[in-house]
């Protein structure tokens, strides 16, 4: 039990029910719930994006990596990273300028609604659900080591909060929400990274001389080791983590925060630096785990492996460079995190149910914008019910492997279809059916097939798919069928649908027409 | 006139395209080559720097990232400096 960290926890939670209590009365119609009222600046929304993105996962899973594997943590890291620059160049702008909610909007704005938005509510749903398993692990297992509480009593606390913050709060509670732990956690971060590297005067030189000394390992943990051991993994992690963060529902929605395409790009940019820098400062923080943690038998158990596990490396190393003190600060910070992106999450796939499923098809067009949001609250505590399950459900599973699979589904379903839909004239709704629903339950099938499920989590000796990355694969099949059955798609609905792409293009690179109201 | 037709609409699209085309693949060719040495020469990336005790790997994945965060600093910068003008224009 840390009493710091109680206190510092109870804080945050104080602050965060009062800004969600603040934004209660100013999330009363639809535009407020999903979009924070359109009013967000790029500066807000790239701190809310990398607080999106800085998750438990990242932090705790990639310092976790980074203490076990050395080097090939820094694969993850540039993976997640180089997805920006591909968002930015190729979706923020047209997103932004097609889009109102959700990224269904942008696929729906010629194509026949129905089918369409069925499809892109099950994408985003299966990725929010497997993003929240990581996230909601994460967080028992924090919780459990410490506050002393049971791991499933942590797991409910995260999930009845989350809920809480979105119904109540909407996009406006939990943009803010975001930002605050952003800050926090860069700040927490540079704090850990600055101690350490203060022990080596700041040369980076020493400090990787002495992990070098340390580490069973020797040398080898500066050199790609058993992360990614044959050509075909190494490719399809690097398309899943690439291409992912581009289908990603939860960060596609922040690009409709903010007030146009300007601040749309501004947005990415600075997103894209406080990533990159958190990114170098988990790598320090592995690194610094590995001299200052793994031989400190205070911070082993009996088989002398880390207490909790190799996800709590950055918290051991908080405790070491910074005491008490900086334990509590961190640990808060850390589930000021979780709650932060869960309830991200929550609201992404609450949307994909209220505005995709709900409003766009189950009622017809016969829906009234307080039913919408009705609809949308009752999700958030559907989902928030069900997480909570699957979070005790997938305890024993590593976090930063749970994300891996997110991200497969957002690259071979959601990116797919989001990028045709921008850019290609020739695409149908035909296509973007069979093809988007080839590649998510492909995706699916094979991650199942796979290592991570069929060996590690239904206790098979071998796997029958034998990657754990299936990406390169559902890839092609994605984007092989959207482009197979669009162009064989010789009906009249087809040719509709082409006629409608030049309109199309122009709103999406210029905004123009931005300012009527999309029609569904 | 259609608005799709226009001659600054075209230009727009051709700078725009230009840029993109650019950008990505500095993105995608230093990212992937990075990979493939992990891939097909992990003990490239292993090897040590004369006189340091940071590897090959180390500093190039650091270099990346500072890369990655560059490309979108510099589409930004150009989407002020030449796309907003045009757009600007379009919307007269």
């Amino acid at each position: 039990m840390n009493i710091i960290a109680i206190l510092m926890f109870i804080a945050f939670v104080g602050f965060t029910l009062y800004i969600t209590y603040w934004a209660s009365k100013k999330t009363q119609n639809a535009k407020n719930f999903y979009t924070a009222g359109g009013n967000i600046t790029g500066f807000q929304n790239g701190l809310a994006i990398s607080g999106d993105f800085m998750s438990a996962a990242s932090f705790l899973g990639i310092s976790g990596l980074v203490f076990l594997t050395g080097f090939d943590g820094l694969i993850y890291s540039i993976g997640f990273l180089v997805g920006w620059p591909i968002i930015l160049l190729l979706i923020a702008e047209p997103l932004r300028n097609l889009g109102k909610f959700s990224f269904a909007d942008v696929a729906s704005f010629r194509l026949n609604q129905k089918p369409i938005r069925i499809l892109a509510a099950c994408g985003s749903l299966f990725t929010v659900i497997l993003y929240l398993i990581a996230q909601m692990v994460g967080a028992g297992k924090l919780i459990e080591l410490l506050f002393g509480l049971p791991y499933y009593i942590a797991v409910m606390t995260v999930g009845g909060l989350m809920v809480l913050y979105v119904a109540f709060g909407g996009m406006l509670a939990t943009t803010w929400v975001q930002i605050i732990k952003a800050v926090l956690l860069l700040s927490g971060a540079t704090l850990i990274a600055i101690l350490v590297l203060l022990q080596f005067d700041f040369s980076l030189n020493a400090f990787f001389n002495e992990a070098i000394n340390i580490h069973p390992k020797g040398v080898a943990i500066l050199a790609p080791g058993g992360l990614i051991s044959d050509p075909i993994s190494a490719i399809s992690l690097g398309l899943a983590l690439m291409f992912g963060t581009a289908g990603l529902p939860h960060i596609l929605m922040r690009f409709f925060t903010v007030k146009d395409a300007v601040q749309a790009r501004k947005s990415v940019v600075y997103a894209t630096g406080f990533i990159g820098y958190f990114y170098i400062l988990t790598f320090i923080i592995g690194f610094g785990a590995i001299i200052l943690v793994s031989q400190n038998i205070s911070y082993l158990n009996e088989s002398g492996n880390l207490i909790g596990n190799s996800n709590m490396a950055a918290i051991h190393l908080a405790h070491a460079v910074g005491g008490d003190l900086l334990l509590g600060f961190i640990s808060a910070v850390a589930f000021a995190t979780i709650l932060a992106v869960v309830s991200g999450l929550t609201l992404a796939g609450a949307s994909a149910i209220s505005h995709d499923l709900y409003a766009n098809v189950f009622s017809k067009g016969k829906f009234t914008e307080k039913k919408e949001m009705q609809v949308s609250k009752i999700a958030t505590i559907v989902l928030g019910i069900f997480s909570i399950f699957l979070g005790i459900v997938f305890e024993s599973q590593n976090v930063a492997f749970m994300v891996g699979l997110a991200f497969a589904i957002a690259a071979s379903a959601n990116f797919p279809i989001l990028l045709l839909s921008i850019y290609w004239k020739n695409l149908t709704t035909k296509g973007a059916v069979i093809g988007g629903s080839a590649g998510l339950i492909s995706a699916i099938i094979l991650v199942i097939l796979g290592p991570v499920v069929w060996v590690d989590v239904f206790n098979n000796t071998n796997p029958i798919f034998p990657y754990k990355y299936p990406a390169l694969f559902s890839m092609s099949i994605t984007f092989i069928g959207i482009w197979y059955f669009s162009i064989t798609d010789k009906t009249n609905s087809a040719k509709l649908v082409k006629s409608k792409f030049s309109s199309q293009f122009f709103r999406s690179q210029t905004g123009i027409g931005l300012d009527k109201s999309v029609k569904h | 006139m259609l608005q799709t037709e226009q001659k600054e609409y075209k230009s727009l699209l051709a700078s725009r395209k230009l840029i993109i085309i650019l950008l990505l693949l500095l993105t995608i060719i230093p990212y992937f080559s990075f990979i493939s040495i992990i891939a097909f020469m992990p003990s490239l990336f292993g090897q040590l720097i004369d006189g340091y005790s940071l590897s090959i790997g180390v500093v190039l994945g650091f270099i990346l990232i500072l890369h990655i965060f560059f490309i979108t600093f510099l589409y930004v910068f150009f989407a002020n400096w030449k796309i907003e003008p045009m757009i600007y224009k379009l919307k007269k």
